[in-house]
């Protein structure tokens, strides 16, 4: 025989439809927004690590700002052991916009692409674009695009594996999709562009399968090319300058040369080198010359010179120098002094123009430090936590709603429970029949949530993760885990929960249930109040005493509820805030990177140093640091800095919890050393992570030729440099972009954690205050019998709740508040790079403890209708 | 014997407020015998019963069961023991009230392995019209005698009845109590009931009466009445 008890289990759930409702589908709710944002994550997971084999992407890559020798390349390849491929790309403004975008050719062998929409460019005028920065901008297929005056047909929508996030640059704070894009075309049509800004990108890949997802041995791979890298490139160098002087014809183009600078300090000291001009005279010149090249000296001189030509490092130009000895004959300086002055002028453009034949390295990226390529990887499912955490909270609040929902039946109905324990009832059988509902509610409800989750919203997170990033389509698969943490452990949780409640609860003998004694201290003592506190106000009290367990489980669930809507609210102002607080501290409104030869006249214009290094400390991700060298009393950086020391800006500060008195190490990106410095104070300057020291002490610590700098600080635009010699110039907006692009990704989620939070106000409130209220129907009723009207009734319990509800909500501010700032210092901060002050305006909790405050009226307007509906008949019945 | 019952005392409290409720009670009870338990409020006769069913305890002496001594038994034996041997009834029938009178009935049923046939039931104790109404559409007649449906059904060897008609009238009491006196009759249960009704001790097969926690008579019922004869 079944157990009889069964056929209350849908009768309890029609008796109480309404809670049960709400609370299935909050469940199915929370379920499928959690097993969908894991499945899409998972899949979009498994997509985008399984799309480095299938589209044999790059273990990193190099780049040049002219196009290297073949030879260079080839020796590269041998040496490093790996395969290059050729990804030279231009980079050009959209014309009348902010955007800029970097046009690749069509990818054959490495960083292969993936269409999604329309197709890939066959015409010279035709360019397929990445599909999230056309949507960002509004661009279709179909349209014009138009680039530094040309006009190009968007054919296709493209996901590109080597920007499934947009960073335009690695030291980038944030991606940039809004205004930042890419795009193929055809190799003709990529020639027939003739960008003045093509840059001569090479990939590389490793010739074994490398384990693609292990960092430890692709660093350890990357960093054996990097050495290799540097000994080629400087070995290119060295062959470069050999042959400048192996070459008949360069050692005339420098004899002439140094003939013509000899000529004119001769001539500005008033000297007169006619004297020289004889047979003898270019003897002793001659072997002058020869005795400074072997002794070094001439080696001294050329890369002094050379070094202010060109803006190279004099020591390393030194070092390239070293060696290289000239044996110049009589004849040869007697063919010097023969040359026409036109002919010496010819010979000096020459000898400028063979810094052409040196190929600097512009970029060193191995594939496991490139923000464009593991920033997806890394930041896909990086939530998982602290969503699961949430959710699980969620589930906890809502276990304890069944168990306290139970423990109120067990205590209406304490004479059946007393009456079945004496038949011969068992405990396991009561406790499995209380069970019984939240268990099947949690499982009903993460079945349905599941299957919600692999369908209906699996879309609605897949659009989020694809707000931010460029990935290749994908399909959602089974995930295993994603079962365990949707469904196994809410319902353990569940369980757990209600057994250890309905356990405590059901432990007491048949008797004490039969008596209706079911306090476990005891008999109660009511405790006395004050006989001056009016007595309406006494009876509030009672009912707030008598209800304690349910408040502390509605504090509770308004306190997760408030964090939900504290958290979604505070994004814009914070990012706006943020916004501000750049502009606010920004160096100055043009800050320019240029070639070290680059010389201006704005009188505003100031030379600073800059190099960028990468921290070490692996508790957070690693984060590139921008080093300043600033001028002694710089009009920019009003701070006294002590020599030898640094000062690191607030944002260090705050994230890092660096301060006056620490050494900080950081090192640099691109080769093994590591740099300590002494930190003297904290600077406000909240637009990058950065540090900064006197000029002086950079050159030194970067061990930098006198007169080094990277560019210029100005309060104006800087017009008469050529535009050859600007490698960048950031405004305001360029530090700008990491709250415009925070925005755009994280707009939609943000909405939904809205929703959740007041879904979450309005289940706790409706179902606590429901339960008090069903709690007290009998004294309600007799209140009715005594003559009390319907609203003095709802005067009486449901202004007890208000009253608790608007203390939890403005106690819960400041517990939010901290509970907002670990989020941010314990999650955010090690989960992001870069720096955003944390800033919450005391609006947002205004606007939360409203909207919790507007919840509970909705749900008191309809507990309210329940009070009126309690039949007066109802004091007089046996509650049972 | 069927029911023994050996040296039971039971207090509660302590120090100033102990309160010796059973002083040493011996009882011997025959397999099928209406016994009736006597005596004032207060005199320890709900404590007994609650003793004999196993959902209180004794400070001294044992009840012994068909030769089972509930002493010797853990709270798991216990409740086996209530399940196998114990049918219930008090004054407040408690009813669950989201389950119909049938399925009430049929709840005590779930406890036996080989419980009595429900409609039967229903039929004897005069509800089965009613067999599809929740407990709050039926008067408390009506709802006492589903109690002692959902107690009997599993045809128990002792029915423990507890003031059963202490919230009921004159005429449905009777009516309850000759259903008991039937049910007695019919499934030949043992019948143990506290009241402190002096009139329905003629209906019982044996008359105990209590006072003090003691018992001050145990008598033999010579001239038992039907209890459609009672009358007070």
């Amino acid at each position: 025989m079944k157990n009889p008890l069964r056929k209350r289990i849908l009768r309890e759930l029609r008796g109480d439809l309404g809670k049960y409702l709400v609370i299935f589908l909050f469940m199915i709710m929370l379920i499928g927004f959690v097993s969908a944002f894991l499945v899409a994550g998972d899949s979009m997971k498994k997509t985008y690590n399984e799309g480095f084999i299938k589209n044999n992407v790059e273990d990193g890559h190099f780049t040049f700002d002219k196009e290297p020798p073949a030879a260079l390349l080839e020796k590269l390849a041998k040496e490093g052991n790996v395969k290059l491929y050729d990804l030279r790309y231009f980079q050009e403004s959209l014309d009348g916009e902010q955007a800029s975008i970097r046009v690749y050719t069509m990818r054959t062998e490495v960083n292969l692409t993936s269409l999604i929409d329309g197709k890939y460019p066959e015409a010279d005028d035709e360019i397929a674009i990445d599909r999230l920065f056309a949507r960002n901008r509004g661009i279709s297929i179909g349209d014009d695009l138009s680039v530094n005056g040309r006009k190009l047909k968007v054919c296709g929508l493209a996901a590109l594996p080597d920007y499934s996030c947009l960073f335009e640059n690695n030291s980038d704070m944030m991606f940039d999709s809004v205004n930042f894009g890419v795009g193929l075309m055809t190799q003709s049509g990529f020639e027939a562009f003739d960008s003045a800004h093509v840059r001569y990108n090479y990939a590389w890949t490793f010739p074994e399968p490398v384990d693609r997802y292990d960092d430890v041995t692709a660093k350890k791979l990357s960093d054996e090319f990097l050495k290799v890298f540097g000994d080629v490139v400087k070995d290119s160098a060295k062959d470069v300058i050999k042959d400048i002087f192996t070459n008949e014809e360069t050692k005339k183009d420098v004899i002439l040369s140094l003939f013509g600078e000899l000529k004119k300090q001769a001539e500005a000291e008033g000297t007169d080198i006619s004297d020289y001009d004889n047979i003898l005279g270019y003897a002793a010149i001659a072997a002058k010359v020869n005795s400074a090249s072997k002794s070094g000296e001439l080696t001294v001189e050329l890369a002094k010179s050379y070094a202010q030509e060109t803006g190279e490092d004099e020591e390393e130009l030194k070092e390239l120098f070293d060696g290289i000895s000239f044996n110049v004959s009589a004849a040869e300086v007697m063919a010097a002094f023969k040359a026409s002055p036109e002919e010496i002028e010819q010979a000096q453009k020459r000898m400028e123009n063979i810094s052409e034949r040196f190929v600097e390295p512009s970029d060193f990226l191995p594939r496991y430090t490139n923000s464009a390529i593991i920033f997806t990887g890394n930041d896909i499912g990086q939530d998982r936590g602290s969503i699961l955490i949430f959710a699980y909270l969620v589930i906890v609040v809502l276990a304890f709603i069944f168990a306290i929902t139970a423990s109120n039946t067990i205590v209406a109905e304490a004479g059946v429970i007393g009456t079945l324990r004496a038949s011969g009832y068992t405990k396991g059988e009561l406790i499995r029949h209380y069970m019984f509902l939240p268990m099947a509610v949690i499982l009903v409800s993460a079945v349905v949530g599941n299957l919600l989750g692999y369908t209906l919203m699996v879309g609605l997170m897949t659009d989020m993760y694809m707000n931010s990033y460029s990935l290749a389509p994908f399909e959602p698969y089974f995930s295993t885990e994603a079962l365990i943490d949707t469904t196994i452990i809410p319902i353990v949780l569940m369980f757990f929960i209600n057994l250890f409640i309905l356990v405590k609860k059901l432990r007491l003998s048949p008797l004490r249930f039969l008596r209706r004694d079911l306090s476990s201290r005891g008999n109660k003592k009511a405790f006395r109040l004050n006989t001056k506190i009016p007595i309406m106000v006494r009876f509030r009290m009672r009912v707030i005493f008598q209800n304690i367990p349910n408040y502390i489980i509605l504090f509770f669930g308004i306190f997760l509820g408030g964090v939900l809507v504290a958290f979604s609210l505070m994004f814009p102002p914070m990012l706006n805030d943020y916004a501000d607080l750049v502009s606010e501290s920004l160096i100055c409104p043009y800050q320019y990177v240029t070639a070290e030869s680059a010389k201006t006249s704005e009188p505003s214009a100031e030379k600073y140093c800059m190099e960028t290094l990468r921290t070490m400390d692996e508790r957070f991700l690693l984060d590139d640091v921008s080093i300043f060298g600033i001028e002694d009393g710089s009009k920019y950086i009003h701070a006294d800095i002590p020599e030898g020391t640094v000062i690191v800006n607030n944002g260090m500060s705050a994230k890092f919890g660096i301060k006056a008195g620490d050494t900080l190490t950081l090192k640099d990106p691109y080769s093994a050393d590591s740099y300590t410095f002494k930190v003297s104070g904290v600077y406000k300057y909240d637009a990058s992570l950065s540090l900064f020291m006197s000029r002086a002490d950079f050159i030194k610590t970067f061990e930098k030729g006198e007169g080094y700098f990277s560019g210029y600080f100005s309060n104006a635009q800087i017009t008469d440099i050529d535009d050859k010699d600007i490698y960048m110039c950031m405004t305001e907006q360029d530090f700008k972009k990491v709250t415009t692009q925070l925005m755009v990704s994280i707009g939609q989620f943000m909405y939904i954690v809205e929703v959740f939070g007041v879904v979450m106000f309005l289940l706790i409130m409706f179902i606590l205050s429901k339960q008090i209220i069903e709690k007290n129907a009998k004294s309600i009723s007799i209140t009715k019998i005594l003559g009390y009207r319907n609203v003095e009734i709802g005067g009486l319990y449901i202004v007890a709740t208000s009253v608790v509800v608007v203390a939890s909500l403005v106690i819960s501010v400041p517990i939010i508040e901290l509970s907002l700032r670990a989020i941010f210092s314990g999650l955010l901060y090690t989960e992001m790079r870069g720096y955003i002050p944390f800033a919450v305006p005391f609006w947002v909790y205004l606007v939360m403890v409203a909207m919790g405050i507007a919840s509970y009226a909705a749900v008191a307007f309809v507990q309210m209708y329940k009070i009126n509906r309690i039949p007066k008949a109802d004091a007089l019945k046996d509650s049972e | 014997m069927f029911l023994e019952i050996r040296g039971i005392k039971k207090h509660y409290g302590e120090g100033e407020s102990r309160i010796d409720v059973l002083n040493g009670i011996d009882l011997d009870v025959e397999r099928g015998e209406i016994v009736v338990l006597l005596g004032p409020s207060g005199s320890g006769k709900s404590t007994l019963l609650n003793i004999i069913g196993g959902i209180d305890s004794a400070d001294e002496g044992y009840i012994s069961i068909d030769g089972e001594k509930t002493a010797d038994m853990d709270e798991k034996r216990l409740t086996q023991y209530r399940r196998k041997h114990l049918g219930y009834v008090f004054q407040q029938y408690n009813l669950i009230p989201n389950l119909n009178i049938k399925e009430n009935v049929e709840v005590g049923g779930y406890l036996s392995d080989k419980p009595l046939v429900c409609d039967d039931i229903l039929k004897t104790l005069g509800i089965y019209e009613q067999r599809h109404k929740l407990p709050n559409q039926l008067s408390g007649g009506q709802q006492q005698r589903a109690a002692i449906g959902r107690a009997i059904i599993k045809n128990p060897d002792i029915l423990l009845c507890d003031e059963p008609t202490g919230a009921l009238d004159y005429k449905t009491s009777k009516e309850i109590l000759k259903l008991i006196e039937d049910v007695n009759k019919k499934y030949g249960n043992t019948v143990i009931m506290v009241t402190h009704n002096d009139a329905i001790k003629n209906m019982a097969d044996r008359v105990i009466k209590l006072r003090d926690g003691a018992v001050r008579s145990n008598k033999v019922n010579e001239s038992k009445i039907p209890a459609a004869e009672l009358e007070w």
